[in-house]
């Protein structure tokens, strides 16, 4: 386990609490913020956690994973992930130049179009198929339909023509590599939403007294605070386990795992931090939906937790009950 | 004050891993010469001195002890890799379970010497075995309205009172006593004038009376002590501290394994009993069991570092515990869910076994509710 330089996430953590103001991410709908893209990519924040021979950053996957919870924690309106985390690491697994704007993640459907996040605003195209993989300009796309997810981030069905693919990670494990992104700015958010959700005990007051003096609002703020410290942990056992070399089939189980469990986190955190807010976390000037807007749209997206959980009770009943108890015990991994 | 708990640090030191080894061994050649059957829920109710002893004779119990009491000065993460083999293999470890896990700790701390060198060596070799002396039948979540009491005389204290919810006291030989050695009115504050004792549970004048629990199992009792003697060197720590060293004793109480595997055995019977084949459904339910246990181990790995490092994880603990209980009982519910009863004989009698026991999970060692206020109140809105 690489532990992650405070300094890193005080620099991106006060970078983005600067830059994502409510307006700001209320004005991104529909696409992203040219100002926060441009202050990550010039920063090189964008592309931590890919190798520098690569043309990225440099940097663990711990870091990059720290800045994708960032990044879902002040709910910046930009693709960051799906370059640092998922066409980024596609190009560098495959040999391919890094490219040098936003991206999208075309995973090729056996029929049709594919959805593609982000792809609006995307410059160029990570094409993902069975017969490898390749890089195109966003020209190349054929757009069916377009439309925003639940928290008003971009969307696009396109098929992908004339690119040349080569050798590269399957399309099963680049929508793995999608879902750990996901979970990883979930993680972020589902944090944000409790913690917004004490402040707003401590500062509501009703019947004469802050509302967070309610025995039953304390029972809902614990109990946030344990699903999302879960949630966390299922993201964080994830990188562990990528980082730690693991073959792409462990990694797709610990990813499985990690959007599952984060997820799952959402039902109950968004309840209880809209239940805790009363109206007024119901309306669009609350700051609130930016961050559970996002965690319904997020979950459902590179494959939802039922799906994912799915996949992770077939590789276990197929590993076999024996076997169970020495796959938890290699997450997280040893420090060698 | 913080809005946000943080859970850093989760990831065991690759020297744990020889140990992990030979309690594997140890597990795998006593499940084949047919000393133990797995079980849910052993760690209070697999009461088997002869296992106890084996274990202590291997080497297993006392790890983190001082050398001079038989204990090899280990790291708590050692013992948390032995504890969560023990649970997850379903073995019987409730003979040695509480004296091993916080009372030896709380008798090496707090402890004189005469006491430590009286008892700790038993501890280790799996031959002494504890209860815990806390709970009263009007104090329960409210742990200093306690009643019972002692008073000095020549030589030693006599003490009276009734403690209850004394799982295996009728098994065991001693319990750590928490009573009051200044009265309520006269001790400043009611946090203060309390003390613990080591009692011989076998003294005159204690009576133990078996509490049968819903499932029809004994593990609970109520202890009635009439006019027990105490010899001095029994009391443990200072006079009047009793409060913090139980507050101590708690930190051990919460934060271990064994408030998430309770039902781990059947989780790991679901596996094979779902089978090959099984519906998305069912394939996700069990998923979602596996993923959530992935997470909570990871919690309770940072929270055992954490108290390895010599930091108090009070909060961290308690929310990991209100977790790792919760899914305990969400087991059996899923496994009855997705594999209908009458599916084996062996399967079908874990999952009655772990519903009977399930509501005993979120109760003992501090409610969940009591574990909420801990984590709201480190949150900031208490």
């Amino acid at each position: 386990m690489a532990s992650v330089d405070p300094l890193l996430i005080e620099t991106i953590e006060s970078m983005l609490g600067d830059l994502c103001t409510p307006e700001v991410i209320g004005a991104a709908e529909g696409g992203l913020n040219a100002k926060v893209w441009g202050a990550l990519w010039e920063s090189g924040m964008a592309t931590v956690g890919l190798a520098e021979s690569a043309g990225g950053s440099g940097g663990s996957p711990q870091d990059a994973a720290a800045i994708a919870k960032a990044v879902g924690r002040f709910a910046a309106p930009v693709p960051l992930v799906e370059l640092s985390l998922v066409g980024g690491w596609v190009c560098e697994q495959a040999g391919i130049a890094l490219p040098d704007g936003p991206v999208a993640v075309v995973i090729e459907a056996e029929a049709g179009p594919a959805r593609a996040y982000w792809c609006p605003t995307a410059e160029h195209l990570v094409v993902v198929g069975e017969g490898g993989v390749g890089l195109a300009p966003a020209s190349a796309a054929t757009v069916a339909r377009s439309g925003v997810n639940q928290a008003g981030e971009p969307w696009a069905d396109v098929t992908v023509s004339g690119v040349s693919l080569q050798p590269g990670p399957s399309p099963l494990d680049v929508r793995a590599r999608g879902a750990l992104a996901r979970s990883l700015t979930m993680a972020g958010a589902l944090g944000q939403a409790a913690e917004l959700s004490v402040q707003y005990c401590n500062e509501r007051e009703q019947f004469g007294r802050a509302i967070g003096k309610f025995q039953v609002l304390q029972q809902y703020l614990a109990q946030m605070a344990g699903e999302a410290a879960a949630a966390e942990a299922a993201a964080d056992n994830a990188v562990d386990v990528v980082a730690s070399g693991a073959d792409a089939h462990e990694a797709v189980r610990a990813i499985a795992a990690a959007k599952t469990v984060t997820g799952r986190a959402v039902g109950t955190i968004n309840r209880l931090a809209h239940q805790i807010h009363g109206a007024i976390g119901y309306t669009d000037e609350h700051r609130l939906q930016y961050s559970t807007r996002r965690l319904w749209a997020w979950r459902d997206e590179y494959g939802s937790d039922a799906e994912w959980a799915a996949v992770l009770g077939r590789s276990v009943v197929a590993a076999g009950g024996p076997a169970l108890w020495p796959a938890l015990t290699s997450w997280p991994p040893v420090i060698r | 004050m913080a809005n946000r708990l943080t859970f850093p640090d989760a990831a065991l030191p690759a020297s744990t891993e020889e140990i992990r080894g030979r309690i594997r061994e140890f597990l795998a050649s006593e499940l084949a010469a047919g000393s133990y059957t797995p079980k849910v829920d052993t760690w209070l109710s697999g009461h088997d001195a002869s296992f106890s002893k084996k274990l202590g004779a291997a080497g297993f119990l006392g790890l983190t002890y001082p050398r001079e009491y038989g204990g090899q000065a280990r790291s708590a993460l050692d013992r948390f890799v032995v504890v969560e083999e023990l649970l997850a293999h379903g073995a019987p470890i409730a003979a040695h379970w509480i004296a091993e896990r916080q009372s030896g700790p709380s008798i090496i701390k707090h402890g004189n010497d005469a006491i430590k060198e009286e008892l700790v060596p038993g501890i280790v070799s799996g031959e002494v075995y504890f209860s815990i002396g806390m709970s009263e039948p009007d104090s329960g979540s409210d742990l200093a309205s306690i009643r019972s009491s002692a008073r000095k005389v020549d030589g030693g204290y006599i003490v009276n009172g009734t403690k209850v919810w004394t799982s295996q006291a009728h098994n065991n030989h001693y319990f750590i006593v928490l009573v009051r050695t200044t009265p309520v009115d006269e001790a400043q504050g009611r946090h203060n004038g309390m003390s613990q004792f080591v009692l011989d549970l076998r003294s005159p004048g204690v009576e133990i009376r078996p509490i049968r629990l819903l499932s029809g199992h004994h593990h609970f009792n109520e202890v009635v002590m009439t006019d027990v003697f105490v010899p001095d060197h029994m009391l443990l720590g200072v006079e009047g501290n009793g409060w913090a060293q139980v507050i101590g004793e708690l930190a051990f109480e919460r934060s271990g394994p064994e408030r998430i595997l309770s039902t781990y055995p059947l989780l790991a019977a679901l596996v094979d009993a779902v089978g090959p084949d099984p519906s998305a459904e069912a394939a996700a339910e069990l998923g979602t069991l596996v993923a959530r246990m992935s997470a909570l181990r990871r919690l309770s790995i940072s929270v055992a570092m954490s108290l390895d490092a010599g930091r108090s994880p009070v909060t961290e603990a308690a929310l990991v515990k209100d977790l790792g209980t919760q899914l305990e009982g969400e087991i059996p519910e899923v496994a009855r869910k997705i594999v209908p009863p009458g599916h084996n004989e062996t399967f079908d009698a874990l999952v009655v076994e772990s519903v009977l026991s399930a509501p005993g999970f979120t109760l003992r060692g501090g409610t969940n509710e009591i574990l909420r206020g801990i984590v709201a109140r480190e949150l900031g809105v208490r």
